[in-house]
């Protein structure tokens, strides 16, 4: 059965995929007008890929402290396994796999003067960021964030009420 | 704690009731956390269908045990299973509704909050008549 206190970790992943998603959406707005970047060329949009985290992905403590430690003794830990395995398969959190980068065509907007205009056309290639849709995003990061921070209170609540068991 | 003769066994169904309480509240964090994850179906406790199953599923006893000295081994809970609920609206890509996850974890809080409410009370009733009544 599942404890609450993997509950407190779902949420954690979801709050921090979205942190992750509101960093990439600042880099977005702020670079909105960036023509130049290390790879060449304006700056692309870059989107986050959010994935539901499978139980047997996210390694336990124990596996870590083995492959650490180079520990490999399977008689003595494989009662230990079992059981965080049990304690792993409740684990169903969200996790950002990774950044892409959007492959829009970039907006082209004359200004002859502009150091990176194409000598011959006067045309200056621009991000491909529409910053309405980039705060429509935002918003929306946002709202999850709120939601899983609501599932967070929702979890302490329980937990706390369940310490009175017993009281006075 | 079956026989013992002061914890009766409602005080086994009331914790049942928290272990689902919070069983249930891990999957609706994990729909919430996933809200935004396409392809993500969310998951949920089917309790019908965990009740259908264990009212026809469980045989008499002559039935599982081979000899009259075997314990009757009755366990009230073979997993509640946690099913995937298909909502059928391929047109958006995120199934995960969050005004009804948001709901169903008030809901599931509250239910959680009264299997506790109720247990405490049960303890302050038993300690009452350790206390012989407050004297």
């Amino acid at each position: 059965m599942a404890d609450l206190l993997s509950s407190f970790k779902i949420s954690s992943t979801a709050l921090s995929a979205h942190r992750t998603k509101m960093n990439v959406i600042s880099q977005n707005i702020a670079n909105a007008e960036t023509t130049r970047t290390p790879e060449g060329g304006p700056y692309r949009r870059q989107m986050v890929v959010f994935r539901s985290n499978d139980a047997e992905k996210i390694p336990s403590g124990l596996e870590k402290y083995r492959k650490e430690k180079g520990v490999d003794d399977e008689e003595n830990f494989s009662s230990f396994e079992s059981m965080f395995q049990e304690e792993r398969d409740k684990y169903k959190g969200v996790e950002v796999t990774r950044v892409v980068k959007s492959q829009e065509d970039f907006r082209l907007v004359y200004n002859p003067s502009h150091p990176d205009a194409d000598p011959v056309t006067g045309y200056v290639a621009m991000p491909n960021i529409d910053t309405l849709s980039e705060v429509a995003d935002m918003v929306v990061a946002k709202r999850s964030y709120e939601a899983s921070v609501t599932a967070m209170k929702n979890t302490k609540d329980m937990i706390m009420k369940a310490l009175e068991i017993g009281r006075q | 704690m079956e026989n013992s003769r002061i914890f009766d066994s409602t005080y086994k169904f009331l914790g049942r009731a928290m272990d689902v309480s919070s069983f249930r509240h891990s999957l609706i964090s994990g729909n919430i956390a996933n809200m935004d994850t396409i392809t993500y179906k969310p998951r949920d406790l089917d309790f019908q269908k965990t009740l259908e199953k264990q009212i026809e599923g469980l045989p008499p006893k002559e039935v599982y045990t081979t000899n009259e000295k075997h314990f009757e081994n009755f366990e009230m809970e073979r997993g509640m299973n946690a099913s995937i609920y298909d909502n059928s609206d391929t047109f958006h890509l995120d199934r995960v509704d969050i005004d009804e996850q948001m709901s169903n974890l008030a809901e599931n809080n509250i239910k959680y909050r009264s299997a506790i409410e109720l247990m405490t009370r049960k303890m302050r009733i038993l300690k009452y008549s350790i206390d012989e009544g407050g004297r």
